[in-house]
């Protein structure tokens, strides 16, 4: 069984033992860029008015986030594309920014609903994970992949990286033995898979909660303040799902 | 590397696990190698720790269990310990944990040969379905499970040749979602032509780890994959809605049917409407639903997206078949063609008041008009869009429409002096017979590059048009007091018009680098346009249409070559977007009278600068300032230099030497919404600036007859504010909507070769609730607004401000049981000061109650009122130059309908209409 990270290009890894004796010692700081695929026709199943706009075409969006990580916390933002989109299709998927206090075991979430910013502040949750001996790379990084049953119809996969040592990843996942370099819904309606991984020098401030000056809600009170505001657009079990990401 | 550890101590419910991590030689300890507890029975992480400096881990915190230790370090294998902990074994101390060193696999590579049936097509596998039997009834599963190297475990899983199927397509699409056994259960064996299987790239990240996914491809034979489903309704009055206090008169009916078939990628529908009430159009969700694309038109709150004719009395009748396929290996080329059929009657009686405001002296004149038309119409349209390659399309989209117009009208008016006094009175009667022929058409070839974002765009497109009228004015004129003998006109008129125009633009984008973007654009028009009018008076002698008539008798030519080019340079950076353009014209426009043989030539250039900016901040602010210049021509008819006597009272005259007007376009636009909340906030204001705009010229006899010839003015305006915003309270349950829309026009106009400006002032505050309750099975909405109007001219101090009142109230409420009842009025109050017929009230109450039945609720029986008082009219006041006019028109008012719909589909469950809102 392999279940070590490991550096795919072994001459670079040859290299790198020569010019360093910690060439393999694990990762603690650095920049993870993610792209997210988001297929349409399945996120947006049943809903009939969004589904006249998807087709072959454009079932899949494709948008990127930054990941930056230390051992005390992380930081999760969407990152603009260089060339504005165009159209309406970009309102079909949410872009939510998420900070992880790794000292504390504490999360900061920054919802974009719509344009409007919502904050809420909780401890971070614990889920039950399932390891499994499935292996994705990632960039040269080996992920393990893990499973989460997140209610009776959704299992969510993660890839962890054992060699990158935060206990972090995108949106509001963490809780396995590395950095998560790979989600997705076990349905493939949403992935996200790293797609350049940097190992640079993060300092706290870049990591650390912003200033917020709206109000910042625990998760149960936002939730609550979005079912009875949004309740009409919004079913219950998908304001749900979208909480349960976090 | 593996080794089963048994403790021997007790006393705790929790399990511990300690250890020290060192490397391959046993000596130097590893910090951060990682240690995770999975609970064997499955697989659940339990705990995991990493190294401190010194090797040391410790994992606890959770019950007695059987788990694996994995020890992780990226330096070597993995080492892994199975722990069985229990009541007298749950703290246990592992001393030293040596790492194995790294080790490789290689992975073993099998292949399979096959015979027939069974066959490669490039990397693709394919079974030929019918090569296999399977028993009557028989569902893909069936068949899959008799296809060599392909296994079905007991929940549906497929595995070939040992790999696990990802993902069941069929004829390349999902068409049944995630679930492969929908599709291997559900469908029949029989409709199979060929299974394929291959790999793809995972594009969805199915689950899946490696970059590849084994599918399963469903080739449907062509009857496969089959459906329809349709509406068919009726409705009537059965002659009980009394007219005039009279039963049994008229029916009032509508009628409907919406019918679509599907097979495969080709779709058929067909379409019919008849009624003779207001509603005469399908709405924007039913020409989705059924791919009725050119039937779609706007809509109201009352009946969503149908359209209501509210000009007259209206019998409409239209049929049509759309038809829609795929062609060609990938599906790549699409066709769609349709034919349409429409037979309109509209029968409108008006009265008209007018005010003539000159500037020495006054006229009011009172009409009453009658026009009937009937319109045949014949309609085919194409399309054909082709996917030449992945870079390049192409579109061909021609539409030919030939109408048959019948018209009638009739004009009785009376002229007076400003103190009352009538002066003449005439009856004007025109009827002519119409014959049209009109085509339309476009090709266009876009491509795209290697580079992104550069395009290319050809594009021709061809307007033409040929009508021919034949036609008939009678008209007497009896003067009051006045020595001037009767005036009677009995002529025949022919009016032959034929225009063609050609366009061709060629428009090349090009990326200067990732924010930057050029685009050039070249446009070319030519086209020619004629009109012929020929004029009879009636011979009493020979009793035939034998004098030609030379001064209303015209022969007339124009011919435009207009070349454009342009260049636009948008700029895009984060958030923001700006545009510049600056075209420049020439054109060209040759006038020919081919009556006297004079030719107006005009020859002129214009430069068309525009600019466009836009700030999105975020998805839900914006704000977009921009700023065009465009030029339109003149029509034929504002050319030709000849009296129109269509109405002897009013003439109107062309204007050969009339040029093209130029104008500059401002807009402005705010918008926010915040989602938390739900308000929102818009306002906006355009202004658009006219030179050589196209004015009129008018001059009065002395009873105020008039000649109208149009000529080039300076200093028109137009220019709109609009705000508007919504507040909802309490969840939503109650939502505000205030706004704010104003007016003003500036016209320029020549009386009497005297410049004057007309300047309309309106402003219109509204304010619109709604509530919902009950799960939003109820509603009720009110909907108010009043405008204040004013017009002013430079010659006449006279003016004549007027208001409009407007209160809406209504509810829908779905009921239990499939009942739904609903009912809207609107008080409608035009005041004016004095008097008139403009001034005026009225309120009209519409109410419905209805009920679905059948186990599916696809059948709905509903009891219409409309305008159950009666009060409906439609009074306007349309304030043009000089003139003030005040209209009636005689509409539908009150009718009742029973309404019988059936919803139907070849699955016999619930159909649904199109919702815009779910």
């Amino acid at each position: 069984m392999i279940l070590t990270c490991s550096i795919k290009n072994s001459l670079v890894a040859l290299v790198a033992i020569i010019i360093s004796a910690n060439a393999f010692a694990q990762v603690t700081e650095g920049r993870v860029v993610f792209e997210r695929r988001t297929n349409l026709k399945k996120t947006l199943k049943g809903n009939k008015r969004a589904e006249q706009f998807i087709n072959e075409k454009n079932k899949i969006r494709k948008e990127n986030f930054e990941l930056l990580f230390n051992e005390s916390g992380s930081s999760f933002k969407y990152i603009e594309p260089e060339i504005p989109e165009e159209g309406f299709m970009k309102y079909f998927t949410q872009q939510n920014s998420v900070y992880q206090d790794l000292e504390n075991d504490e999360i900061l979430v920054q919802m974009n609903l719509w344009g409007t910013p919502a904050f809420m502040k909780d401890t971070a949750s614990t889920r039950e994970w399932k390891i499994t001996d499935r292996t994705r790379e990632f960039g040269g990084y080996v992920g393990i992949r893990a499973i989460w049953e997140m209610n009776d119809s959704t299992r969510i996969y993660a890839w962890f990286c054992p060699d990158i040592v935060p206990v972090s990843g995108p949106e509001g996942f963490h809780g396995l033995p590395g950095l998560i370099l790979g989600l997705a819904t076990e349905d493939g309606s949403v992935v996200y898979f790293a797609k350049e991984i940097e190992l640079i020098e993060v300092p706290d401030e870049k990591v650390a909660y912003p200033k917020v000056k709206e109000d910042v809600y625990s998760k149960a009170d936002l939730k609550a303040l979005l079912l009875e505001k949004m309740g009409q657009w919004i079913k219950p079990e998908d304001l749900e799902g979208m909480f349960a990401w976090y | 590397m593996m080794g089963v550890f048994l403790g021997t101590f007790a006393f705790s419910q929790q399990m511990s696990v300690k250890g020290t991590v060192y490397d391959t030689t046993g000596t130097k300890p590893l910090k951060n190698a990682l240690a995770m507890a999975v609970r064997v029975s499955d697989s659940v992480l339990l705990d995991f720790q990493r190294t401190d400096a010194n090797g040391q881990f410790e994992i606890s915190g959770f019950d007695i269990d059987t788990f694996a230790l994995v020890i992780k370090h990226p330096n070597s294998d993995d080492k892994t310990y199975y722990i069985f902990g229990a009541e007298d074994n749950f703290d246990i101390t592992i001393p030293s944990v040596v790492m194995p060193p790294k080790s490789q696999e290689i992975e073993e590579v099998v292949i399979y040969a096959y015979k027939d049936p069974i066959y490669y097509k490039g990397d693709t596998l394919v079974y030929t379905a019918d090569s296999f039997a399977v028993g009557e009834g028989a569902v893909v599963e069936d068949l899959l499970k008799k296809l060599p190297g392909v296994t079905v475990d007991k929940d549906g899983k497929i595995t070939t040749q040992g790999e696990e199927i990802a993902k069941v397509l069929v004829d390349g699409d999902e068409f049944f979602g995630d679930d492969p056994t929908v599709a291997t259960k559900n469908l029949g064996a029989d409709g199979v032509e060929t299974v394929e299987i291959y790999e793809k790239e995972n594009e969805e990240g199915i689950g899946g780890d490696e970059e590849k996914i084994k599918v399963l491809d469903l080739k449907l034979k062509e009857d496969a994959k089959k459906g329809y489903f349709g509406r068919i309704s009726g409705a009537s009055d059965f002659t009980l809605t009394p007219i005039n206090g009279e039963v049994g008169t008229n029916p009032f009916y509508e009628g409907e049917l919406l019918f679509n078939k599907f097979s495969g990628s080709q779709k058929i529908s067909v379409f019919a409407l008849g009624s003779n009430t207001p509603r005469s159009n399908f709405g924007f969700g039913d020409a989705r639903k059924f791919g009725l694309e050119n039937e779609s038109t706007g809509g109201n709150r009352w009946n969503p997206g149908a359209q209501n004719n509210t000009s007259g009395i209206p019998q409409t009748f239209k049929a049509g078949v759309y038809y829609t396929d795929k062609f060609g290996k990938k599906k790549q080329h699409q066709l769609t063609a349709n034919y349409s059929f429409y037979r309109d009657e509209l029968d409108a009686r008006s009265a008209q008041n007018s005010f003539y405001i000159l500037p020495d002296t006054s006229y009011i004149t009172d009409d009453s008009t009658r026009d009937y038309t009937l319109n045949y119409s014949h309609r085919f349209n194409l399309n054909f869009e082709s996917q030449l390659d992945s870079l390049t399309t192409l579109q061909i989209k021609p539409s030919v429409s030939v109408d048959t117009r019948t018209k009638s009208s009739s004009n009785i008016s009376d002229f007076f002096t400003s103190t009352g006094i009538k002066t003449i009175d005439t009856d004007v009667f025109n009827d002519s017979e119409s014959e049209g022929l009109s085509i339309r058409g476009f090709a266009r070839l876009t491509r795209k590059f290697m580079k992104p974002r550069r395009e290319l765009e050809v594009k021709y497109d061809l307007v033409a048009d040929d009508n021919a009228t034949d036609g008939y004015l009678e008209s007497y004129t009896r003067y009051i007091g006045s020595p001037f003998a009767n005036d009677t006109i009995n002529q025949r008129k022919q009016n032959n018009n034929a225009s063609t125009s050609h366009y061709g633009t060629f428009t090349y984008i090009e990326p200067l680098g990732a924010k930057l973007r050029l685009q050039g654009e070249y446009f070319f028009e030519y086209g020619t346009s004629n009109q012929d009018i020929i004029t009879r008076d009636f011979n009493a002698a020979t009793q035939s249409y034998s004098d030609t008539n030379d001064i209303l008798t015209n022969l007339f030519d124009n011919v435009r070559t207009q070349h454009r080019g342009g260049l636009k340079l948008i700029f895009e950076p984060k958030k923001h977007r700006v545009a510049g353009e600056v075209r420049v014209r020439n054109i060209v426009l040759d006038n020919t009278n081919r009556e006297s043989g004079d030719v107006i030539n005009q020859n002129l250039t214009n430069i068309l600068p525009s600019f466009e900016y836009r700030w999105r901040p975020s998805m839900s602010k914006q704000f977009r300032f921009n700023y065009r210049t465009s030029s339109q021509q003149p029509a034929v008819t504002d050319l030709q230099p000849i009296p129109d006597n269509t109405n002897p009272n009013r003439i109107k005259e062309g204007n050969p030497e009339l040029r093209p007007n130029y104008m500059h376009s401002f807009n402005v636009m705010f918008n926010r919404w915040q989602a938390l909340t739900g308000q929102y906030v818009w306002a906006g204001a355009n202004v658009i600036l006219t030179q050589d705009a196209f004015g009129d010229s008018t001059t009065y006899d002395a009873f105020g007859r008039q000649t109208t010839r149009t000529v080039n003015v300076d200093g028109n305006i137009i220019a709109n504010i609009y705000s508007g915003a919504g507040f909802p309270i309490l969840g939503r349950k109650i939502e505000f909507r205030p706004g704010v829309n104003g007016s003003f026009f500036r016209g320029v106009s020549y009386i009497d070769a005297l410049e004057n400006r007309t300047d309309n002032l309106s402003i219109t505050p509204s304010l619109a609730v709604t509530f919902r309750f009950f799960n939003d099975s109820l509603e009720i909405y009110s909907e108010n607004s009043y405008s204040y109007s004013n017009t002013t001219t430079s010659f006449n101090a006279t003016t004549t401000p007027f208001t409009t009142l407007r209160n809406e109230l209504g509810f829908k409420w779905r009921l239990k049981g499939g009942w739904a009842i609903s009912s809207d009025g609107t008080f409608t109050k035009n005041a004016v000061p004095g008097d008139g017929f403009f001034d005026t009230q009225f309120f009209v109450l519409n109410a419905e109650l209805s009920k679905n039945f059948l186990k599916t609720q696809n059948l709905n029986v509903a009891l219409q009122g409309n305008d159950i008082f009666n009060q409906n009219v439609n009074a306007r006041r349309e304030v043009t130059g000089t003139i003030i006019t005040d209209y009636r028109t005689t509409i539908i008012s009150r009718y009742f309908l029973l309404k019988v719909t059936l919803r139907f589909n070849n699955r016999r469950t619930k159909e649904d209409d199109f919702d815009m809102f779910h």
